[in-house]
């Protein structure tokens, strides 16, 4: 079932709208596959991956592998919540601003 | 794309960043081999007796275990087969028809049809690899055609 939409502006910062992306599609990322796909630095992801924490949308968690401790990110079903309800307001809206163009269209 | 973005450059972003996330999704034909033969030695060895069967069940489990670890650690991320709606499908298919085939296997000890294991065990062995590579592909699919 679609949630109501509700705009977030936690979710909405294009980073973070990607990184939610990605995490929507998967039940869980590394670190390194997240910064590669969304082309930021390490810092960077980091800040991102720390708010979107800080909001309750994702849990961090850090697997040792060879040596070196590795950090993977999954959405919490809040976080899942809001990114669906973001998305369907960011569909609303898209809707909206469409619906002149065509208006403008038949009005000649 | 710019610090606050309009809704359909939002979806957009959205739409590629996924995109971008299924180019990378691909996987060495390896694999499937590797975890269709332990699909397929799990379900054979049900024709042996008691306990080795149970033995060969719990080693088969480990090994996909193994097998879900290598994936995690060669590629960052991970999916549940079962949660996508539609590639959630078939693997629940794959899992009835490998459960069907272990109670076949089952009979046929029971019955003494000694060939029955390598005919199983083979039939798992090919709807492993099959029905693995159609999950990826109906999953890509359901990505690319998700919009939230």
């Amino acid at each position: 079932m679609t949630p109501p939409p509700v705009f977030d502006p936690v979710i909405h910062a294009p980073g973070r709208l990607q990184i939610c992306a990605i995490l929507s599609s998967v039940d869980e990322a590394e670190f390194a596959l997240i910064r590669d796909t969304i082309k930021v630095s390490d810092s960077v992801l980091s800040k991102h991956l720390k708010q979107l924490e800080d909001a309750g949308y994702i849990t961090l968690t850090k697997t040792p592998v060879d040596g070196r401790s590795r950090t993977w990110a999954s959405l919490t079903p809040a976080g899942k919540k809001a990114f669906a309800a973001h998305v369907a307001e960011l569909n609303r809206l898209a809707a909206l601003t469409q619906a002149p163009v065509l208006g403008k269209g038949f009005s000649g | 794309m710019s610090e606050a973005p309009d809704p359909r450059e939002a979806l957009a972003s959205i739409q590629s960043t996924r995109e971008g996330m299924t180019e990378r999704m691909t996987h060495p034909v390896g694999y499937d081999l590797v975890c269709a033969a332990i699909c397929g030695l799990m379900v054979a060895s049900q024709g042996l007796q008691k306990p080795w069967s149970l033995v060969a069940l719990l080693a088969a489990m480990a090994a996909l275990g193994g097998c879900v670890h290598w994936w995690k650690s060669r590629f960052g991320w991970w999916v549940n087969g079962y949660a996508p709606k539609r590639a959630g499908r078939v693997a629940y298919g794959m899992a009835v028809m490998l459960v069907v085939l272990i109670g076949v296997t089952m009979w046929g000890r029971g019955a003494g049809i000694l060939w029955m294991p390598l005919a199983t065990g083979s039939a798992a062995f090919v709807l492993s690899i099959l029905g693995g590579r159609l999950w990826m592909h109906v999953w890509k699919r359901e990505l690319a055609e998700a919009d939230g």
